[in-house]
């Protein structure tokens, strides 16, 4: 069995594929079929990068924009930071962060990802990141390990999994699991959709289909039911108020607790916002929105008024969530 | 990186801006091209209190690699600031007011925030009326010109680095096509180099120019114009010749009018700052079809 930094764990791998230690069942998901995945790999091994930016261009969600991890401007960190990505997937947040801190773990349910995720860091030449693949629920970490602890885009699929019926208890479980991992004044990051977001009028929820986040819990479940083909509702985001709600029934104080705007979205953070400093919403629309259409006009105009502000504040997309422990 | 920077400006800037009592809040920016190497830049907006617009601009970069970037930038937006200094036009770019490094070693520039908001389409007038102005100011200053344009477009052909063969196709393209036998002298003057709507604030006492990262780069009057004009219209190209202003040369003493040669040596000016991305784009069809989407 030959892995990198074995000190880091407390117990053993069910096995060691490609230097990478795995603790949990092997679980795939993303964009595209595993298959596409694996061909792409292939191609890496086979006739390098090049070929498979041509080939895969789109194809699979992965990216090269190291602007990805924008959010961590608002958190103080330092040189000697330990970082953990949880659900890495192939790698946006753990390259750009690597850059900047002693070390980083990066684990994923799927194999196959951090296989990508391996191939990415040797061509980047960063040595600095641990991979495994692991359940947030059996993580194989000793407590009080990291100063900060990524959950980008996968607090809302903790409902998925096998160790919980409901979905809200394996979310707090989860945040809970990592306020353990935390060092003491260490920071929790999670990156979300809000439930109450505007742009869920014109597509899909978590659960595949629309407008189940608008609808009472109990609702959304038999609609899931009826319409998703037998699937239970156990993908939940909440507003800003049921996030702080959920994070202090996790054992985080609610002063500690910060919500930031990221626009477009908290997987493209272009723009961050502060959400108490209401004035800095204001500026952004008011003065560096463009003119381009009417609809843009229109927003520009009504967006001079507090309330139109105040009720953008609320619909929008998702949220960065910095929680210091 | 945002703390310590926080708190360097409460220390530096404490009298000039009151700070001592106040709540600082900052609103981070970028492009869309930001995180991909090319323009790595990184941008803060500072705001006071509950102020509606900010007062300090903060520039950093994701790593400490780029911090070249930062460096630059400071360095010509200070030559920016240097040439319009105690003029009408001192408003019309922001103030450096220092560049340092974080406590992770990364360089941050900080500047005085522009003030106003973004033009509307219906304002392309009056910027271009108030650049202008600022134009012949600046040329005031030096009365420099390029003496042989000819030589110029050569020089920039040469930059563009592209295959001989081609290079060659469009030297004879030039000669034939474009070329004409007098000598054309053009005045020498700094151009901001990325003059577009997006980089321009508006207000009642003008216009304020930021992200000055190019300036001084290209230095053929009239860069500016072109590069902001064939964005505005870049459904149409046409049309960018046709709202160019008639009268720029003018107040520079100057009776050229903006013509073939121009326009050429601007739209390889355009090529050579993307030449980077354009990459194995960059051959003589890709240029000279641009070229003719102008006339």
């Amino acid at each position: 069995m030959k892995f990198v930094n074995k000190s880091l764990y407390i117990v053993k791998p069910m096995e060691v594929r490609e230097n990478i230690p795995i603790f949990s069942e092997d679980r795939y998901w993303g964009k595209s079929p595993e298959s596409v995945l694996k061909r792409g790999l292939r191609i890496i091994e086979k006739k390098g990068w090049e070929e498979f930016n041509k080939r895969f261009c789109g194809k699979l969600d992965f990216t090269d924009d190291e602007s990805r991890a924008d959010w961590r401007f608002n958190i103080p960190i330092t040189k000697d930071f330990v970082v953990l990505d949880a659900g890495a997937g192939m790698g946006r947040v753990t390259i750009p962060l690597a850059r900047v801190v002693k070390r980083m773990v990066a684990f994923d349910h799927s194999f196959s990802r951090m296989s990508f995720l391996q191939r990415r860091l040797v061509k980047e030449g960063i040595k600095n990141v641990d991979l495994c693949v692991a359940d947030i629920f059996e993580l194989p970490f000793k407590k009080e390990s990291f100063d900060l602890i990524v959950m980008n885009g996968v607090l809302e699929w903790m409902g998925k999994n096998k160790f919980f019926g409901n979905p809200r208890q394996a979310q707090i479980a989860s945040l809970k699991i990592c306020r353990k991992l935390l060092k003491r004044n260490g920071y929790l990051y999670v990156g979300i959709e809000n439930r109450w977001a505007l742009s869920y009028l014109r597509g899909l929820d978590h659960s595949g289909l629309r407008y189940t986040s608008y609808m009472p819990r109990w609702l959304a479940s038999i609609y899931c039911r009826i319409r998703g083909k037998g699937n239970k509702y156990d993908t939940l985001t909440y507003s800003k108020s049921g996030y702080i709600k959920l994070i202090e029934e996790s054992g985080f104080r609610k002063s500690n607790i910060n919500f930031y705007l990221p626009y477009p979205g908290y997987n493209i953070p272009r723009i961050i916002v502060p959400y108490e400093h209401f004035n800095l919403l204001k500026y952004l629309v008011v003065n560096l929105m463009a003119s381009k259409d009417l609809k843009t006009t229109l927003v520009k105009a009504l967006a001079k008024f507090n309330v139109f502000i105040r009720l953008y504040r609320l619909l929008f997309f998702s949220f960065n969530i910095i929680i210091k422990k | 990186m945002k703390h310590y920077i926080l708190k360097l400006i409460k220390e530096k800037f404490a009298d000039r801006y009151n700070l001592p009592d106040s709540t600082i809040s900052m609103l981070k920016l970028s492009t869309p091209n930001s995180g991909k190497r090319l323009y790595n830049k990184v941008v803060f907006l500072v705001f006071k209190n509950k102020d509606d617009s900010p007062f300090l601009c903060v520039k950093t970069v994701r790593k400490i690699d780029d911090s070249e970037t930062i460096y630059n930038g400071f360095n010509k937006l200070s030559l920016s600031h240097k040439l319009v200094k105690d003029s009408p036009f001192e408003e019309m770019f922001p103030e450096p007011l220092m560049v340092s490094k974080d406590d992770n070693g990364i360089a941050f520039s900080v500047e005085t925030a522009c003030r106003g908001v973004r033009p509307k389409a219906n304002q392309l007038e009056k910027i271009l009326s108030l650049y202008e102005k600022q134009q012949a100011f600046l040329f005031k200053k030096s009365f420099s010109y390029i003496n042989d344009l000819d030589q110029y477009v050569e020089n920039i052909i040469k930059k563009l680095n592209i295959v001989q063969s081609e290079e060659n196709k469009l030297r004879k393209y030039y000669r034939v096509n474009i070329k004409t036998d007098q000598c054309i002298k053009v005045p020498k003057i700094p151009q901001h180099g990325d003059l577009t709507l997006d980089n321009i604030f508006i207000d009642n006492s003008g216009i304020h120019i930021f992200d000055c990262e190019r300036f001084g780069f290209i230095d053929i009057a009239g860069f500016d114009f072109f590069h902001l004009l064939s964005r505005v219209f870049k459904n149409d190209l046409s049309k960018m010749a046709i709202n160019y202003p008639s009268n720029y040369f003018d107040e520079m003493g100057n009776k050229l009018q903006l013509n073939k040669q121009l326009i050429f040596a601007y739209w390889l000016h355009e090529l050579l700052i993307k030449k980077e991305i354009l990459q194995e784009k960059l051959n003589f069809s890709f240029i000279i079809n641009g070229y003719l989407s102008f006339s």
